[in-house]
């Protein structure tokens, strides 16, 4: 009998461990109870642009891991995973080709109150209205770390936008060829926005951030109510030098081609240049690899050098 | 005294007398100015006082006539308008015969403007058709051409929801005469305007709330209540039905919105019905067994033919509701 995933949900117990076997699955599913969704191989959840593929809205705490999610389409929050209430820990997922026209948060999006614990996950090719790849707004938290964000697409944050008090911290991510439209395009890869009463907090630390699109707005801080950036050791291009800081302004030297373009070459300046234990003890970048093997510096961004 | 009136009265007070026909003359050139602000109050009651002896006592009755009638109006900064505007948009005072409320509140005072913020449009007037002293109670009318409205911020985050007081004028922007952003139906009718204002302000310009978003969040920004959202399809067409009646029944707001233009899913070609499009959900009914709701759209205008007047108002059959409408949003 095949595997039916919004039944399984529905039959199972909150905190109860969901093993998704291998295939794929048109995907539309309500998610109100903490439960984990473990991928049994190659899982794809397809939104067949029918909807949100995961609408997650519990007072407990949701695990992912392993799965494709592709295909969402909402004139709502967060076409690929929309967080709306609760915790949500997403493993080593990839979400690609989702779409939000109307508001935004192609790939995910976190609000209300809500926090994602995103690693090792990939943002591939989502668009939205404003977070491309992600949208944090309303008091959501954001803490993604080993992951990429590349191909994204929007009038407002490309990569990631955060807006209204959200906050969003990213630990060894890369975010590349990340694309902003529209009348008043603004942040290629991260935008922020604020309101009058509360501002958005970003912290990138260990990131590379490498837009085709040459202009200041690869960044983008609100003017009238900017939040609060903070870059920590990160490579940025050079026209984002005003930003300042702790950083390196360079061309990343991406392999630049083959199925992983955004691995690094041996030129690069975020070979090992990360700084002592920033990744923590036995760290994986995005493909489950070490960070750093032989006593060698680890290195920026989501990919360790090969 | 840099501007207009101040150096009418320089000129005036280098002179020798003040004679009635130069007092008539600073009163018309009062009078057209842009705004009369509680400033130029200040500076033509204090020449008054100051150089009162130096008048004909029908030139200082004429201009402590204008003072005791004039109402000044305070002129705050406006929220800068959306980035295609900036060129050519001229913010004016609102006509002198302007009232915050004409003949009460209702979904039809509001007229969406060239501005993509139909969720928003669409909101008040739903939340106006459900609750009209919802939006009595969030405007203040300072008394002095500004007003005050109050937000809820951070409804439904699991904390106490702050209260957020953001004050405009009633200044409107124009283009060749013509209002750009929300406006009543009645011209005169100033509420509608001065929320999407005062909305704009706090979230940072009409950028950024001129180009889509969501009506739950509005709802949530002026009842201080959690609101609900969801798709079309997850619902069965009858517990739909049930919750639009219900929730209208109970004086809560819903609001719905239809596809992208270029979505697969619906065709709205002789429909009557747009795309990419937010719209009031006022009510639900039946009739001979088939039930229906009842929609705006927030141009106050362009409906299903065969609708009755040209107001933006058509029931729709659930059926079809429920093939042309993507998502839906319910106030608390």
């Amino acid at each position: 009998m095949a595997f039916d995933l919004q039944a399984a949900v529905e039959a199972a117990a909150p905190g109860a461990v969901v093993n998704v076997p291998a295939g794929a699955y048109p995907a539309n599913v309500f998610i109100d109870k903490p439960v984990s969704l473990i991928a049994m191989g190659k899982v794809v959840f397809d939104g067949t642009r029918a909807g949100t593929v995961l609408r997650i809205r519990t007072g407990g705490l949701v695990k992912l891991a392993g799965l494709m999610i592709v295909g969402g389409r909402t004139g709502l929050a967060g076409a690929g995973v929309a967080l709306e209430a609760g915790q949500l820990e997403m493993l080593a997922c990839t979400l690609r080709f989702n779409e939000a026209p109307a508001f935004g948060g192609g790939g995910l999006c976190v609000r209300g109150n809500a926090t994602a614990k995103v690693s090792q996950c990939r943002f591939e090719g989502n668009t939205g209205r404003q977070g491309g790849g992600v949208l944090v707004d309303e008091g959501g938290t954001l803490v993604m770390r080993d992951s990429l964000l590349a191909q994204n697409a929007a009038f407002e944050g490309a990569g990631l936008c955060v807006r209204e008090g959200g906050r969003a911290e990213l630990l060894g991510c890369t975010l590349a060829d990340n694309k902003v439209l529209g009348e008043a395009p603004r942040g290629g890869a991260v935008a922020l926005g604020g309101t009058m009463t509360r501002a958005p907090t970003v912290k990138l630390s260990h990131c590379i951030v490498a837009e085709r699109a040459r202009g200041a707005s690869t960044l983008s801080n609100f003017d009238a109510y900017p939040g609060t950036l903070v870059l920590e050791n990160n490579l940025l291009p050079e026209w984002c030098q005003a930003f300042g800081g702790d950083n390196t302004y360079a061309e990343p030297h991406f392999v630049g081609e083959g199925n992983e373009p955004y691995f690094l070459t041996r030129a690069s300046p975020a070979a090992g240049a990360a700084r002592g234990d920033a990744y923590g003890p036995n760290a994986r970048d995005v493909l489950g690899r070490p960070r750093s093997t032989g006593g060698r510096a680890a290195d920026l961004g989501a990919f360790a050098l090969a | 005294m840099v501007n207009r009136i101040g150096q009418r009265l320089t000129a005036v007070v280098k002179d020798r007398t003040v004679t009635r026909a130069e007092a008539e003359s600073i009163v018309q050139d009062a009078k057209a100015e842009r705004k009369w602000t509680p400033a130029l109050q200040g500076q033509l009651s204090t020449f008054v006082m100051k150089h009162g002896a130096k008048m004909e006592p029908q030139a200082k009755a004429v201009l402590e006539d204008f003072l005791a009638a004039a109402r000044p109006r305070a002129d705050l900064r406006d929220p800068l308008a959306l980035k295609e505007h900036r060129t050519d948009v001229s913010w004016t005072p609102v006509g002198p015969d302007a009232a915050l409320f004409v003949d009460g509140i209702s979904a039809d005072d509001v007229m969406q403007g060239y501005i993509g913020d139909c969720y928003l449009a669409a909101g008040l007037a739903s939340l106006a058709a459900a609750d009209p002293n919802l939006i009595k109670n969030a405007i203040t009318d300072n008394g002095d051409g500004t007003y005050t409205v109050r937000f809820f911020e951070g409804v439904g985050e699991g904390g106490r929801p702050k209260q957020v007081k953001v004050t405009v004028d009633d200044d409107v922007a124009r283009k060749n005469g013509e209002a750009l952003y929300l406006s009543g139906r009645d011209a005169k009718e100033q509420w509608p305007g001065i929320i999407e204002k005062a909305y704009a302000k706090w979230k940072g310009g009409y950028e950024r709330v001129g180009n889509g978003g969501s009506a739950s969040d509005l709802f949530m920004s002026l009842s201080g209540r959690a609101a609900d959202w969801g798709e079309l399809k997850d619902y069965k067409p009858d517990a739909l039905w049930k919750k639009i009646k219900s929730t209208t029944d109970r004086h809560r707001p819903v609001a719905a919105g239809t596809f992208a233009d270029n979505d697969p899913r619906a065709n709205y070609t002789g429909t009557g019905v747009h795309g990419d499009h937010f719209y009031s959900v006022l009510g639900a009914s039946e009739e001979n067994g088939v039930k229906y709701v009842t929609l705006r759209n927030p141009w106050g205008m362009d409906e299903p033919s065969g609708n009755g007047a040209d107001d933006g108002v058509f029931k729709l059959p659930m059926a079809d509701f429920m093939k042309l409408y993507e998502n839906i949003e319910f106030g608390g």
